[in-house]
């Protein structure tokens, strides 16, 4: 039987004595790909960091290619051929891809002729577009990908970890991913790929381990499970018909009746990226803006809520309520009713080292509704506390500091900043994105009851199961503009993703 | 309240780009989202010109060129011929009929009143009805224009004119209740007034019947408002005859361009909206040319459309008809709702339809 690559054996990490992991054991043969899956907090993390040596095993055995190792470091790890990529990619943004690629591992003197030659080489070993000379701060997410993928294909890994490898990618970007894994599974190399969703999972692994609570639930050849066995698996319940039943053509949500228009965005131009967007959105309903990364959407919706400005000639109209606006500043849309919860939560999301009371107490500032400077410190608590309550945020009281929660639950602390301001309008862009599969459905929950009680809702997603599992209505961005309107009834993913793409 | 900056941000804006305002066409979304009802509805008739759809004494009238027509078991029969193109139709409370005739004022076909002729209003000639209704007694006369005749419409639309107006005849005499307006082309009652369509200022308006201020109902419509008529349940129907294009717009802001389009170039070659398809290879903007891997993308400018809108009782569109622009049943005139169902001409197309299941009141908040 071939040596397995990396071999974990009862491993188990301590945290002040509270096992993060615990008697895990885990395999990687040459030339597979492993997906690890499970809800945010159950080790997932933990164990990649002890593979790659950023973190040691307080019991257990870490082999490699049969061999106890112990790595004091993260290079250790990558001496033994183990890198890791990151969601938030470790690239240095002020240098060049070339650079980047070979970071750590300069010689005395560099020629950086030399040294984009050789960063070229690489990238097109592989396939990558990507310009060597570039500024990583000027590439978008997936490129980003691809540098970190051919920094850890020129130091020669055997292993290489995905921490949510695809969370920024569009489907073609995706789909040309999963191509790059495949040519690494060719030449042998063992692939760790973690993600929440699970389709991919199903679509690329080999052998899929799920894990809980610090602990392996299973692991089994991916060709056995399905996504409800693997749900079941990672929360201990069935939540996959909830979750995403207008996928399987089963029948979809019951559709809100549209209620007012309350807001609409007539000819919407900014630069290049929003170019004579237009559209309404009722209340009273979900409306689901899909479309690739790049279409556009976010900055609509910035420019809606004041972050961005349009342009000054010919930058269209946002009617609220039939009401020319022009906010300068989100203070404005705020206190005229319109909440935009962000989708790069760690960036403009929250101050992590605030606490949660702090935080929602700053969304209510924001908002305007009375008081003046003084805030009384107790009935700051009391309203971070119901909402707390209100939204299931898992911490020990409304005190605890955000740094500190999960990724789920931090997304519900922006989504409460954004709430305590009583909006009539909130926008939430990309609400699940790096959240585990649990709190999504408690997230999806809130969008339906706020849409129930009578606000407009407008979700932007890239992850179409959502949206067609959200949504009332469904409108579809290309290159700046709503091109597609569809009901939840006539949506199909095909459909929705033909209106995206062409 | 907008704020001083604002203010002057918003009259640079209009000084230095004084066009944004009307390339604002808003998109065919949420209510107004295209679908395929009109091109899936029956056809009842067959007529080269047909328009003017009513409903009088459970018979169903309709309109071609100088014929009128009623519609029965799928069958045309001629009632009358008039000496002139009909181009308005209503029916009244006596029984009898009101019939706007091109250049030739209006006519009673039965009822109290059959046989008289009104050819004047206000001193000047009746010469463009484009809709008739019968409202607290009075006939409200919408008239699209006092210089051009109703097969003129498009050279009113292009030549930037505004000489329509609004008036009422009762047994007092005829009352102007507003004038220079962009084509008033429908009108119905609303409460204690008249809704009228304004198909040149894209917006339907309410006006009491005793005159008096315009009140803005809808504003900034998608389309060419047409005849509008009260739907069962609360709430209206409207024919919409054309949709507005963002390049007709420019054209239309561009005038050096447009008086020589007009001079030079034959009316069914206008860059402007039309009833129908040429099917014709020098027709412009017909699919807009946005065709990518073989599909006609849904945001392509169509010169011509079918399109009727069912409206609340606040005049927001609830629900909608559409015969899209790679169809072939464009330029609905008229709509009319009857135990059958929904019946509306395509002048465009020259045929009159009648689609079912489109009667249920769903009016939203």
């Amino acid at each position: 039987m071939t040596t397995p690559l990396v071999e974990v054996v009862s491993g188990t990490k301590t945290y002040a004595g509270i096992p993060a992991i615990e008697g895990v054991d885990f395999t990687l043969y040459p030339g597979e790909i492993h997906c690890l899956v499970g809800e945010n907090g159950a080790g997932k993390s933990t164990l990649m960091k002890c593979i790659s040596g950023t973190q040691q095993l307080s019991s257990g055995e870490l082999r490699v290619e049969g061999k106890k190792v112990l790595f004091e470091s993260p290079s250790d790890g990558l001496k033994a051929g183990i890198a890791m990529v990151y969601q938030e990619t470790s690239l240095v943004p002020y240098m060049t891809v070339a650079q980047n690629i070979f970071l750590g591992d300069e010689k005395l003197f560099n020629r950086l002729r030399g040294l984009y030659i050789a960063a070229q080489q690489v990238l097109q070993s592989m396939n990558f577009v990507v310009d060597p000379t570039a500024l990583v701060m000027s590439l978008g997410a997936a490129k980003k990908q691809m540098v970190e993928i051919a920094k850890a294909v020129r130091a020669r890994a055997k292993v290489i970890v995905f921490d949510e490898p695809t969370a920024s990618l569009t489907p073609e970007e995706k789909a040309h991913f999963f191509e790059h894994l495949r040519i690494l599974k060719e030449r042998g190399t063992g692939i760790i790929f973690i993600s929440h969703a699970l389709e991919e999972t199903l679509q690329v692994g080999d052998r899929i381990t799920v894990m809980r609570d610090g602990k392996r639930v299973l692991t089994e050849p991916a060709a056995k499970l399905d996504r409800d066995t693997m749900v079941r698996a990672m929360v201990g319940r069935a939540l996959s018909e909830k979750l995403y039943r207008n996928m399987d053509g089963g029948e979809g949500p019951k559709t809100r009746p549209r209620g007012a228009r309350v807001l609409s965005v007539e000819n919407l131009s900014l630069g290049k990226v929003v170019k004579n967007n237009s559209f309404s959105v009722y209340a009273g309903q979900i409306t689901g803006l899909f479309g690739l990364v790049g279409s556009g959407r976010t900055e609509t919706a910035k420019v809606v809520v004041g972050s961005l400005k349009r342009n000054f000639f010919g930058g269209g109209k946002v009617l609220l309520g039939g009401e020319e606006v022009r906010y300068r500043v989100p203070t404005q849309a705020v206190q005229s009713g319109i909440a935009y919860v962000t989708e790069d939560r760690k960036v403009e999301g929250f101050f992590e080292t605030m606490s949660i009371a702090e935080n929602i107490d700053i969304g209510h500032l924001a908002g305007n509704h009375g008081g003046g400077f003084w805030v009384e410190p107790q009935r700051r608590v009391e309203r971070a506390e119901a909402l707390r309550k209100q939204l299931n945020v898992r911490a020990l009281s409304a005190e605890a500091r955000v740094v500190e929660l999960s990724g789920g639950n931090q997304q519900k602390v922006v989504i409460a900043n954004s709430l305590v301001q009583k909006p009539r309008i909130i926008i939430f862009d990309e609400p699940t994105r790096g959240v585990d599969v649990g709190a999504i459905q408690e997230i999806h929950q809130l969008l339906s009851d706020l849409a129930d009680d009578g606000l407009a809702v407008v979700v932007i997603s890239s992850y179409l199961p959502e949206i067609l599992n959200v949504s009332d209505r469904i409108l579809v961005m290309r290159d700046g503009r709503v091109v597609e309107e569809f009901s939840p009834q006539d949506a199909t993913a095909e459909a929705i993703m033909y209106a995206a793409v062409h | 309240m907008r704020s001083p900056l604002a203010w002057v941000g918003d009259r640079l804006r209009t000084a230095f780009n004084p066009g944004e305002e009307a390339l604002n066409v808003p998109p065919l979304e949420g209510p107004l989202k295209p679908n395929d009802v009109i091109e899936e509805a029956e056809v009842l008739a067959t007529l080269p010109a047909a328009d003017n759809a009513v409903l009088q004494g459970g018979v169903l009238y309709a309109t071609s060129g100088a014929g009128l027509y009623r519609i029965e078991k799928g069958v045309a029969h001629e009632e009358r011929r008039f000496e002139q193109g009909v181009s308005a139709l209503a029916a009244l409370g006596d029984g009898g009929l009101a019939v706007g005739l091109e250049d030739a004022g209006i006519v009673f076909h039965g009822g109290a009143r059959d046989g008289t002729r009104l050819d004047n209003i206000g001193g000047a000639r009746v010469i463009c009805v484009t809709d008739l209704a019968e409202v607290g007694g009075a006939l409200i006369v919408t008239e699209g224009s006092t210089e051009e005749p109703p097969a003129r419409w498009l050279h009113d639309l292009m030549g930037k004119r505004s000489t329509g107006r609004v008036s009422r005849v009762d047994g007092t005499g005829a009352t102007v209740l507003a004038a220079g307006l962009g084509w008033p082309s429908g009108a119905c009652a609303a409460g204690s007034g008249v809704l009228v369509s304004l198909a040149w200022e894209h917006r339907m308006v309410t006006l009491p019947l005793a005159g008096g201020a315009l009140l803005p109902a809808w504003s900034n419509m998608t389309g060419y408002a047409g005849r509008v008529r009260a739907a069962s349940g609360g709430g209206y129907w409207l024919a919409v005859f054309a949709l507005r294009t963002k390049l007709v717009e420019f054209v239309l802001q561009e005038d050096t361009y447009r008086r020589r389009m007009m001079q030079e170039i034959e009316p069914r070659y206008w860059v402007a909206p039309a009833l129908a398809a040429l099917d014709d290879h020098w027709e412009p903007l017909q699919g807009g040319g946005i065709k990518q891997l073989g599909i006609v993308k849904p945001w392509a400018p169509p010169r011509s459309y079918g399109l009727v809108a069912r409206l609340n009782a606040k005049v927001e569109p609830v629900e909608s008809l559409h015969s899209r622009f790679d169809k072939r049943r464009h330029g609905i005139t008229s709509v009319v709702e009857t135990p059958s169902g929904l019946v509306f001409t395509s002048k465009g197309n020259g045929l009159v339809l009648r689609a079912r299941g489109h009667l249920t009141a769903r009016d939203a908040a």
